[in-house]
């Protein structure tokens, strides 16, 4: 098992082309939950593989995928992106969703777990970004953070009771 | 709850989300808010973006750079590469890297000279995930005559023609066959960005920007610039900006993006105008009356004051229901009860230029007003979401203290606002709210 990972380790370092294609549109996702925008999403997930281009040949394996790594990067640079606009307020757009045609009371709910989920701790939407937007298992999450997959399990359910009170606050209440 | 509750609480939640019967409502709810909050930052990338974005990260033709093992063996040459590019960094030092140029000039120029007029076609989409539908927009604006005139549709349904006139507003909404006349857009609940056409509000803060210095970029194949334009701080020290995309050949605008920035960095877009056409017309070539709006007869109109000194309170007047019930025009209400709470606290509020009824059901508060718009309801200077409502026009904006959402519709005689604190609330008060 640990060979298959070491094999497909060395196959990432040595075809960018398929490690762009294979993980590209799941860092912009991610990044476009961290920074609340699509457009600043691409720019740096743009950064992250540049960087990728340039590090990831040179990579030693310590038993972590190439994609912990480009995980890693993108948030560095994302607090970095935020730290900027903290400084100098360059703006955003939110997450993106499917293209709206619902009710609008269920569009407010949207509205509201965007913003919520934008304002997750990292660690949290990173977890919940991994376990439900990528649907990865928590075995696999645990191996991109770097943790245990039963604090992985903590950090998504901190963030769901999270997501619920923000949800609250804003006059929503949310049902099984 | 002990830490180990708290570890098997998570344990549950792992097997829910692997398929697991929830067993408990908190647990389901918990893992109902983490799928949808998931369903919101879902999207796809076309094959199409993925392939231009590896463009762009990977230089074409260049081979990637050496894996460790042959990284000793190609020292010495990189070494010599490294002088080399030192060498030509001290030559050149300025000649790499994008170059920021000063767009501003030409971005006005592009849309248009003195004695032009514009004829504006647009697409006004709520942020991702922000909700509401798409509107569509179509109109003339003339800077130098300062008039405006346009017509907004939501499903091909007119919800608002709109004339400008030398600050002058007119906004006449057909299905409730209502108009609202004010002397200045800030006579307005929801100010100046509810009446002005967003490219003409674009114009003018390009033209008080000043330099805008920015660098062109590859957007789907196209270079383009993006400049931030700043529009408005709230009291919570939100700040409201448009993010324009230019075309960096014609320098017109593609994309004009409103965005609000909290505090904390947090950030998201609300509206997103897709600019469609941008005509330039001499104004002695443009079709007499295009930029005239000609009220049908029977318009029940209402003149809101006219600003120019501040609404002051002049009193609060407790009144019972039925004393409310007997007012003339007559209160708009959500029925005796609205979400758990009662209708209470009914008073009319007098204010310089006219008076309003204010009924409050705990934190929403319905209010009815007729030439003055109560300062509570003042809005901040973003757009209108606006949406087709029980035969009439819905309009939703966020307060300017940037706490509170409100909604509105236009009655005879004047309008109705509802106050609340979450989107899904002033949506269902709208839906309900009724005379008295």
């Amino acid at each position: 098992m640990a060979g298959d990972d070491h094999a497909e380790f060395r196959r990432s370092q040595a075809d960018f082309d398929a490690l762009f294609r294979a993980h590209y549109a799941e860092i912009v996702r991610y990044l476009a939950v961290r920074l609340g925008s699509r457009d600043d999403a691409a720019d740096v997930a743009a950064e992250v593989f540049v960087a990728a281009w340039r590090g990831v040949p040179r990579l030693r394996y310590r038993g972590r995928p190439v994609l912990a790594w480009l995980y890693r990067v993108a948030a560095n640079m994302a607090s970095d992106r935020l730290r900027e606009r903290m400084r100098q307020p360059l703006p955003v757009e939110v997450v993106t969703g499917p293209p709206v045609a619902d009710t609008a009371e269920s569009l407010a709910d949207r509205d509201a777990l965007g913003r919520a989920l934008s304002r997750l701790p990292a660690d949290q939407q990173l977890a919940v970004h991994l376990r439900l937007v990528e649907g990865y298992s928590f075995a696999e999450v645990g191996r991109l953070m770097g943790r245990s997959a039963g604090a992985c399990q903590m950090l998504v359910l901190r963030a769901g009771r999270q997501l619920r009170e923000a949800l609250e606050q804003e006059g929503i209440r949310v049902s099984g | 709850m002990s830490r180990a509750d708290e570890r098997e609480a998570a344990r549950r939640l792992a097997a829910v989300l692997d398929g697991a019967e929830p067993g408990d409502a908190e647990l389901a709810a918990t893992v109902r808010v983490l799928r949808d909050a998931a369903a919101v930052a879902r999207f796809d990338l076309s094959e199409t973006e993925v392939e231009h974005a590896l463009e762009r990260a990977r230089p074409a033709g260049v081979a990637p750079p050496l894996s460790r093992a042959r990284l000793r063996v190609a020292g010495a040459l990189v070494a010599a590469a490294a002088v080399l590019a030192a060498a030509i960094l001290l030559v050149l030092p300025f000649t790499s890297g994008p170059v920021d140029v000063d767009v501003q000039a030409r971005a006005l120029a592009a849309l248009g000279s003195r004695g032009q007029v514009l004829g504006v076609s647009e697409v006004v989409r709520p942020g991702p995930g922000a909700g509401f539908p798409v509107s569509k927009r179509t109109g003339w604006i003339d800077p130098a005559g300062d008039r405006q005139r346009w017509t907004q549709t939501v499903g091909g349904t007119v919800v608002a023609e709109t004339l400008v006139d030398h600050g002058r507003v007119t906004r006449y909404d057909p299905a409730s066959g209502t108009a609202v006349v004010a002397a200045s857009c800030a006579a307005l609940a929801s100010g100046c960005a509810e009446s002005e056409d967003p490219i003409a509000f674009y114009r003018e803060a390009l033209a008080a920007a000043g330099p805008l210095r920015t660098h062109a970029r590859t957007e789907g194949g196209r270079r383009v610039y993006r400049v931030t334009l700043p529009v408005e701080r709230l009291a919570d020290s939100t700040r409201i900006l448009q993010v324009a995309t230019l075309d960096a050949t014609t320098f017109l605008p593609l994309r004009i993006e409103w965005r609000q920035l909290e505090a904390g960095g947090h950030a998201r877009t609300f509206a997103t105008i897709a600019v469609g056409s941008i005509l330039r017309v001499d104004a002695g070539e443009l079709t007499p009356g295009v930029l005239d709006l000609k009220l049908p007869p029977g318009t029940a109109t209402t003149q809101l004051t006219a600003p120019g000194q501040p609404v002051q309170l002049l009193g609060v007047r407790r009144v019972a229901l039925a004393e409310a019930r007997a007012l003339e025009p007559r209160p708009w209400w959500l029925g005796p009860r609205f979400r758990g709470s009662r209708a209470g606290d009914v008073a009319v509020v007098r204010y310089t230029g006219g008076t309003a009824v204010r009924i409050r059901y705990g934190r929403t508060t319905v209010w009815t007003y007729g030439r003055v718009v109560p300062p509570p309801l003042l809005g901040a200077r973003v757009p209108l979401k606006t949406i087709p409502m029980n035969g009439g026009v819905a309009r939703f904006y966020a307060a300017r203290s940037g706490r509170l959402l409100i909604g509105e519709r236009s009655i005879r005689g004047g309008t109705v606002a509802v106050t609340t604190p979450g989107n899904d609330t002033a949506f269902a008060a709208l839906t309900v709210v009724r005379p008295l």
